[in-house]
């Protein structure tokens, strides 16, 4: 069989089961299955086991799980309530002011956890019903919402980051670091973006009564102590990984460690909490590690099947500037984001898109970067926006899926021009990699 | 329906017992960064101790995972069929399940039996037999989620064939 018909039969194919309704892990995994025997007969099977069982065997996939547990125990303590609070009577009299707050309190979540699910069913639990209690405009609560619970992924530490680092073989420090001024441009950007719908419209993000604003600053800097600890947590495991003090893996595991140690300070620690969070993280891991075990079995004899130099012929036949080429692979990752989940998409397009643009002269830090923010977008759009199933589960009843999806195109509209600007300018995400050495 | 829910319940008290290897991860790592920086001595056995404990969880999780069939899905299209297409569908994609699984089984029992003879070891400067016992690990564990899943194409079965009982115009 030519490599076409195979790289046509297999995309086919996983396209095919996914609308079917067969979980991903088994989709990939049994394409994987069926094209080994096909090409290469029984023998080849052991081939599928032991790639999966190379990729378990991974130091820094240890740290997958270690950042789910401290994810985890944040989120059943009281700290995301707190911050929220912390931040809320800060808003004062701005229009819109509450949604930005939220922004704020998202973007801080995300530095805490770096998984989005979480993040957003207790942004959804938080602050819209706040939100549309002062009467916001929902669309603009709701993208909110979704848009900073995902920065989760983007903001470091990122689970996406660290199966990426591990999937192209770049360090996982450098990722974590050159994501930290996009991100935060993205969050500023949503911010701005709020600001001015709110300067022009008043009433799409009317003020608390001035009963709830009235608070005197000392009352107001005594909500911010119950987050010192929480900060704390954030800026050592980052600093650690930063400055080079220890692996990522061990920084995770400190990290946990350290909400450990918050959580009892905040009187907040129990067995049950613990018990809770270390099942959550086994059910987590589950789902994502059987994800990239069938997606490394379908690339794996996809590779052996010739696909990677089959679609850098197919690229390089397009006649299309290096530019040209990296914004096809986004727009391919985008519509893939449509139907996929992003470890699928991770491991499948990496391994053959990354040293292809490698060729091409690019960082493959700064690559992971775009990777990420396209996984963002991901998140939002529909049919497959994880982001919208977490809100609906937890967004007062009258909230329809399709107003949720509806919301997100002015966020999504941003993500791209975001995602435009990084890859117009590497710098953006290069120069702080570079400046640590 | 009694043998499912048994099966059920052993993985979960399984996987339960299991992610307390997280919170051992989390305590040899910190006992490591102590040494390596107040005492001044890093181990040699936390690296791969924390691999093996890890890797353990992520065998484990995906029975742990099965047993809610609760892998993740996109349900988009599944959602807007009709309920009589979904019973089919849903066997469907449990009978592939069970095809991939059969196949996983006997290529990670091959690896696994390999491993296990040889009594394989890390390779390293500690050596201890880790391949071994993951690979056999991994070969149970499939054969475990193989047999859950032939349970799920019963159930699936059954279903239809009540559908079919309670309205034989299907």
């Amino acid at each position: 069989m030519s490599i076409e018909w195979i790289t046509i039969l297999m995309f086919g194919g996983m396209i095919l089961l996914l609308l079917l309704g067969l979980p991903l892990a088994f989709v990939t995994g049994l394409i994987g299955v069926v094209f080994t025997l096909g090409l290469y007969g029984p023998a080849g099977l052991p081939l599928i086991a032991s790639r999966i069982y190379t990729f378990m065997n991974e130091y820094a996939l240890v740290a997958v799980p270690m950042f789910i547990l401290m994810a985890s125990i944040m989120e059943r303590c009281g700290v995301a309530k707190d911050l929220f609070s912390a931040m809320r009577v800060w808003a004062g009299g701005l229009p819109g002011g509450l949604a930005i707050q939220t922004m704020v309190v998202a973007t801080i979540m995300g530095a805490m956890t770096g998984i989005i699910g979480g993040e957003i069913v207790l942004l959804g639990l938080l602050a819209l019903p706040q939100m549309l209690r002062l009467g916001y405009d929902k669309k603009l609560a709701i993208g909110t919402i979704c848009a900073g619970g995902s920065l989760g992924t983007m903001i470091p530490p990122s689970i996406v980051l660290i199966i990426y680092g591990l999937t192209v073989n770049v360090s996982i420090g450098d990722l974590f670091i050159a994501n930290i001024v996009p991100a935060l441009m993205l969050s500023v950007v949503y911010m701005s973006y709020i600001f001015v719908r709110c300067q022009l419209n008043p009433k799409l993000g009317p003020v608390a009564p001035a009963e709830e604003r009235n608070i005197g600053t000392l009352a107001k800097l005594a909500l911010l102590r119950g987050l010192a600890l929480p900060l704390l947590v954030i800026s050592a495991v980052l600093g650690t990984i930063y400055f080079g003090i220890a692996s990522v893996t061990e920084a995770a595991a400190m990290g946990v460690v350290g909400t450990l140690i918050a959580s009892a300070v905040r009187r907040e620690l129990s067995w049950a909490i613990v018990r809770d969070s270390i099942r959550q993280t086994m059910q987590t891991c589950g789902m994502l590690l059987w994800l990239s075990f069938g997606a490394t079995a379908m690339i794996g004899v996809y590779n052996l099947a010739g696909g990677p130099t089959f679609i850098r012929e197919l690229f390089a036949g397009l006649d299309l500037p290096a530019l040209g080429i990296i914004f096809l692979m986004m727009a391919i990752l985008f519509a893939l984001g449509c139907i996929m989940d992003w470890v699928g998409i991770c491991l499948l397009t990496m391994p053959i898109f990354v040293p292809i643009a490698r060729d091409l002269g690019y960082d493959p830090v700064w690559f992971g970067v775009l990777f990420c923010l396209n996984m963002q977008l991901s998140y939002l759009t529909p049919p497959f926006g994880p982001a919208a199933f977490y809100l609906k589960g937890v967004a007062p009843p009258e909230v329809s899926l399709n107003d949720i999806f509806s919301a997100m195109w002015p966020f999504l509209i941003l993500q791209a021009s975001v995602l435009s600007m990084v890859v117009l300018f590497p710098q953006v995400a290069l120069w702080l990699p570079r400046l640590g050495g | 329906m009694t043998e499912h829910t048994t099966v059920t319940r052993a993985v979960h008290a399984a996987g339960n017992v299991a992610s307390y290897l997280f919170l051992c991860i989390v305590a040899i790592s910190a006992f490591e960064v102590l040494m390596r920086y107040a005492v001044g001595q890093p181990t040699v056995w936390v690296h791969e101790l924390s691999i093996a404990f890890a890797a353990t969880c992520f065998v484990i999780g995906g029975p742990y995972v099965q047993a809610t069939r609760s892998h993740i899905t996109i349900s988009y299209a599944y959602d807007k069929m009709p309920p009589g297409l979904q019973v089919w569908a849903r066997l469907l994609c449990s009978l592939l399940t069970l095809a991939f699984l059969v196949f996983l089984t006997y290529a990670t029992t091959l690896q696994g039996w390999q491993a296990l003879q040889y009594g394989e070891t890390t390779g390293t400067a500690l050596n201890w037999p880790i391949p071994a016992y993951l690979k056999t690990l991994f070969a149970v564990c499939a054969a475990i989620m193989t047999a859950q899943t032939a349970m799920h194409v019963i159930e699936d079965a059954r279903r239809i064939a009540r559908r079919m009982v309670a309205d034989p115009g299907r």
